[in-house]
């Protein structure tokens, strides 16, 4: 084996030397040949002749030889590769368009899948995340909201905890944002309650101290505290000795429930946790409440008896780690036998006592969002791309083969077998290929950096895409298998070469029609595919605009701001009716025409639901409504139409406004104005009615393209914090100043946020439609692109070759017109039977694109109607340049060489 | 190509190079025009083998492990690669000659039976 393996190698780097050992063995074999001659008597010259015949050819001597020392193939192979480099040098014009035609296909792909590993398999620093599920309880009466905004409240919880046998780990967290007071200064942190399991069914253990454990999760109890790496060197100064250490934390803001549990301030630290863990956060946790992007301290969720029995879903998350081998179904099926039982049990007099269904989502689920459909379409699309460059490539091979017809005819008479011909062409596409696949990963960065422009926002990070390992191996794998896809057609179509007729036609003629036909079929596919990802474009683009064109029920051109009041403001009294004094000052400013405020705004990612009992309608128990307070003057500033009734008066307890889809829905369109509605809760029903008094038109609230869900809205008093809408005639960067001044006036603590006009409220909220549009409209316009050089490519091509033939036709009388119709009919022909089979094919893909619509049909005819005249168009140009240059032929010129 | 017309020798079934070629070496080290006319003399001229096949088999020979090759001086004074049989090569001589006695006894057998 071993010695097998030194010669082998000792044949492949000292080749030379090798040679010229057989070389000096061959010769002294002849000499010792000749030597015999001699002494059997003949004259010198005789006997080398006789020894040269006994001896035969030495070349195939040689060649055999070298077939024997197993290294035959890579040895073709770097020969090949020398040839094809020298060959390819000296035809630069052609290798730079294949290069540079296969870099925009593997680079396009490359960019989508660097985009892919990145969004869709993040690394993430838990143990096995694979393993770990949310647990959510939807309810069908709360119709409009996500079953994945509800997290089961404690009851359910704590009951799924005590039946399930398929979690190995359970935890229950709460979000939370607190203000660590150090050194006099104040520093607000995100932090989360947690109970004992937290940290274990993350897989997750502290680099310092210990976690939270059951000693620390105790009723009433809470004073220690986990940190994070970052707060710990931030705040801490990577203090060694920090366990031990107390530390103060005030909650910032909670969610109403939990606020009688945050009595204490001072925290006791007892452990750190790695670097780059900050669970939870929200890209990792839908509707988390605080949007928090990063949590930092953990403390003892610290639930007291009557917490766990609480059976109103709250803001508390159940997060699970799977058993091995238990699946997502399996606990599916559990879940819903343990709702089912705990719906059961649950106290009749709940308010949403027996509706409670179970819903279990996988955590990369969340991590990945919307973004796996968007990508898988992506990625679609530059496969297309790709296939396309690859017909380009394989195209041009193939006419640089039927160029090659001489040479390739002179090998095979030399002896090269057909295999030798292919594996000399696909190493010919090998080299092309690699080159191309080196260029690429410059072009990827640079569309990777034209991506990050067009960031939406909302896919998860996107931010982090690099060009890493993974991505520059799926770039490898991708380059060869376009060498493959590139080389296989013109290296089995080439090398079939008709040995007798080149030969007869003293080594002029070669196979070409028959490639010709071939590189019309390729042309004909990238036609198809290029229809495919022009209608997929076209859809979403008049997708895009017609959200563009959604009624919004609000002017964009209204400025909205947030204001967040801190704890000092909790009581009434502390108001001291902010809001109010603020939103007079504000319409006292010069140029504004109109105040109001509001706590969700649309398009702000708030929601809020309530439930509610309608006058006169079948009311359902537990049933309810979008909901939002807004004080006098909002509908004006906002340019939402009253369409019946009025708006709100100063702090008006006792009266609400609803929208069209609410009058649609409780009252069948008839006049509401006048009638009751009171809150949910069977027991208060009758104390708490409140009269309509106006309809609003409806509101585009959580995104452009859902239907306004019915909502009730009524009037604002004291918020915690609240969206100011502004309407005015000079512009927002005079305004903002007058406004903060207003406020500061009130007081000098207070701070505006998220300023921003509706209209870019708008176009964030078209982020995700605008770059998924753009991006599938640039991949299928560099496909087009493509498409229109391979079909001008083999026109031009064929002109060349028939310039004789054209010039003849010429001789003999045919008009310019003729041949301009000769050459543009070949081109127009492959275009339609492309365009057909296209059509064909964007029939047949339909249910792919379906979902991101907006609007309009997967079989839209204006899709269908533009697609092709755009392509004919365009096509026609591709075809009428080299046309006109048969036209132009000179016949006595193309005659002359015959 | 052996010239059939003057030369009614024997061809070589396939295979049976190497197991010759071992053989002959099994002596002294000699050199390819060496081997080749070993061969032809032992065989009684029966044998004659194609330098087209010879210079193959010993390369074969040698990165197979079975034979190594070292430069010396030839008896005519020049420089010649002499081929010797390794130890590896003297086990695979010894496997096939008994393989070989075998197969000529079995097919001899068939062919004495009628």
């Amino acid at each position: 084996m071993l010695s097998d393996l030194r010669y082998r190698l000792r044949s492949l780097f000292l080749r030379s030397h090798v040679e010229a050992e057989l070389d000096e063995e061959l010769q002294a074999h002849l000499e010792h040949e000749t030597e015999k001659y001699i002494r059997a008597g003949m004259s010198p010259e005789e006997a080398k002749r006789k020894a040269r015949i006994a001896f035969g050819g030495p070349e195939q001597i040689r060649q055999q030889v070298r077939d024997n020392r197993g290294t035959r193939l890579l040895e073709n192979f770097l020969q090949d590769l020398r040839y094809g480099t020298r060959s390819l040098l000296r035809n630069r014009g052609f290798a730079i368009v294949v290069v540079m035609t296969l870099a925009l296909g593997i680079a396009a792909c490359t960019a989508v899948f660097s985009l892919m590993d990145v969004v869709l398999y993040p690394k993430l620093p838990y143990t096995n995340p694979d393993r770990l599920v949310y647990l959510f309880t939807p309810n069908s009466l709360f119709e409009s909201v996500p079953p994945d905004a509800i997290p089961p409240s404690f009851f359910f919880a704590q009951g799924i905890q005590k039946s399930s046998r398929l979690y190995a780990s359970f935890t229950e967290f709460q979000q939370l944002s607190f203000n660590l007071e150090r050194k006099g200064s104040v520093v607000p942190v995100e932090g989360a309650t947690v109970d004992a399991s937290f940290f274990s069914t993350l897989g997750v253990a502290p680099i310092l101290g210990r976690a939270i454990g059951q000693q620390d999760d105790q009723a009433g109890k809470r004073d220690t505290a986990v940190i994070s790496y970052a707060l710990w060197k931030q705040q801490f100064g990577g203090d060694p000795h920090i366990i031990g250490q107390q530390m103060t934390l005030k909650v910032y803001r909670q969610m109403p429930e939990a606020q009688n549990r945050a009595a204490n301030n001072s925290y006791r630290i007892i452990g750190v946790m790695p670097q780059g863990f900050h669970y939870p956060h929200k890209q990792e946790l839908d509707y988390g409440v605080s949007g928090a992007e990063a949590t930092d301290v953990w403390v003892p969720l610290a639930l007291t008896p009557a917490q766990r029995m609480n059976d109103e879903p709250g803001d508390s998350y159940s997060l699970a780690r799977l058993k091995d081998g238990v699946t997502v179904q399996q606990a599916q099926a559990e879940m819903s036998a343990i709702v089912a039982q705990l719906n059961k049990i649950e106290p009749p007099s709940a308010m949403f006592h027996g509706g409670w269904r179970a819903y279990i989502k996988p955590f990369r689920q969340t991590l990945v969002g919307d973004a796996r459909p968007l990508l898988r379409l992506l990625m679609g699309a530059v496969g297309f791309v790709l296939l396309i460059a690859c017909g380009n490539a394989s195209s041009l091979l193939l006419a640089r083969n039927a160029s090659r017809t001489h040479e390739l005819g002179v090998r095979a008479t030399l002896g090269a077998g057909r295999a030798r011909l292919i594996q000399q062409m696909l190493t010919d596409a090998l080299l092309l290929s690699l080159t191309a696949g080196a260029v690429s990963t410059a072009l990827a960065w640079l569309f990777l950096k034209m991506l990050l422009r067009l960031d939406p926002g909302n896919v998860p990070r996107l931010q982090q895409v690099s060009m890493n390992p993974h991505v520059l191996l799926f770039t490898l794998s991708v380059t060869l298998l376009t060498s493959v896809a590139t080389g296989i057609l013109p290296a089995l179509s080439s090398s079939r070469g008709d040995l007798v007729e080149f030969l007869k036609s003293g080594g002029n003629k070669g196979v070409v029609r028959g490639n010709n036909r071939l590189r019309g079929v390729l042309i004909a596919g990238e036609v198809a595919l290029v229809v495919m990802l022009l209608s997929g474009a076209s859809l979403l683009i008049r997708s895009f605009l017609k959200v563009e064109a959604v009624p919004t029920g609000f002017s964009t051109a209204t400025l909205s701001m947030k204001v967040d009041l801190p704890p000092a403001y909790a009581t009434a009294a502390q108001h001291r009716g902010l809001f109010p004094r603020l939103l007079d000052d504000i319409r006292a400013i010069p140029g504004v025409q109109a105040a109001g405020a509001i706590t969700n705004l649309p398009l702000s990612h708030d929601e809020s639901i309530t439930t509610l009992w309608v006058q006169d309608y079948a009311n359902e128990k537990g049933q309810t409504v979008e909901a939002a307070s807004l004080t006098a003057g909002y509908f004006g500033a906002m340019g939402t139409p009253m369409l019946a009734g009025r708006e709100f008066r100063l702090n008006e307890g006792n009266v609400v406004i609803v929208n069209e889809a609410f009058v649609r829905k409780y009252f069948a369109g008839k006049n509401a104005i006048g009638k009751w509605i009171a809150n949910g809760t069977p027991d208060n029903r009758n104390s708490n009615k409140r009269v309509i008094i106006g309809v609003v038109a409806d509101v585009r609230h959580s995104s452009l393209e859902e239907p306004p869900p019915p909502t009730l809205y009524d009037c604002l008093q004291d918020p915690d914090r609240a969206y100011l809408a502004i309407r005015s005639s000079v512009p927002p960067a005079e305004v903002v100043p007058a406004v903060r001044a207003a406020l500061n006036k009130l007081d000098p603590t207070l701070t505006l946020a998220d300023i921003h006009t509706m209209n870019d409220r708008v176009s964030e909220a078209l982020a995700l439609r605008r770059f998924q549009t753009v991006l599938l409209g640039a991949f299928s316009v560099m496909a087009l692109a493509l498409a229109l050089v391979g079909l001008y490519g083999l026109l031009a091509y064929t002109v060349r070759q028939r310039e004789q033939e054209i010039g003849i036709r010429l001789a003999i009388g045919a008009s310019r017109g003729n041949v301009l119709s000769l050459i543009v009919s070949q081109g127009v022909r492959l275009v339609f039977a492309g365009l057909l089979l296209g059509i064909a094919g964007a029939f047949a893909l339909q249910h792919l694109i379906r979902s991101f619509l907006f609007g309009v049909n997967a079989t839209d005819p204006v899709t269908f109607l533009l697609v092709p005249v755009l392509l004919l168009l365009t096509a026609l140009g591709a075809c009428v340049i080299p046309g006109w240059r048969a036209a132009n032929v000179d016949p006595a010129d193309s005659l002359r060489y015959e | 190509m052996a010239d059939s017309k003057t030369d009614p020798k024997l061809e070589l079934p396939q295979g049976t190079l190497d197991l010759l070629i071992l053989k002959t070496l099994t002596l002294e080290p000699l050199h390819g025009w060496g081997i080749s006319e070993r061969l032809q003399q032992i065989s009684r001229e029966a044998l004659q083998v194609q330098q087209g096949s010879l210079y193959p088999a010993l390369h074969r020979l040698e990165r197979r492990g079975w034979i190594k090759a070292t430069w010396s001086t030839s008896e005519n004074n020049r420089r010649a690669k002499y081929y010797e049989l390794t130890k590896q090569g003297q086990k695979q001589l010894a496997a096939e000659t008994e393989a070989w006695r075998r197969l000529t006894a079995a097919v001899g057998h068939v062919l004495d039976m009628a």
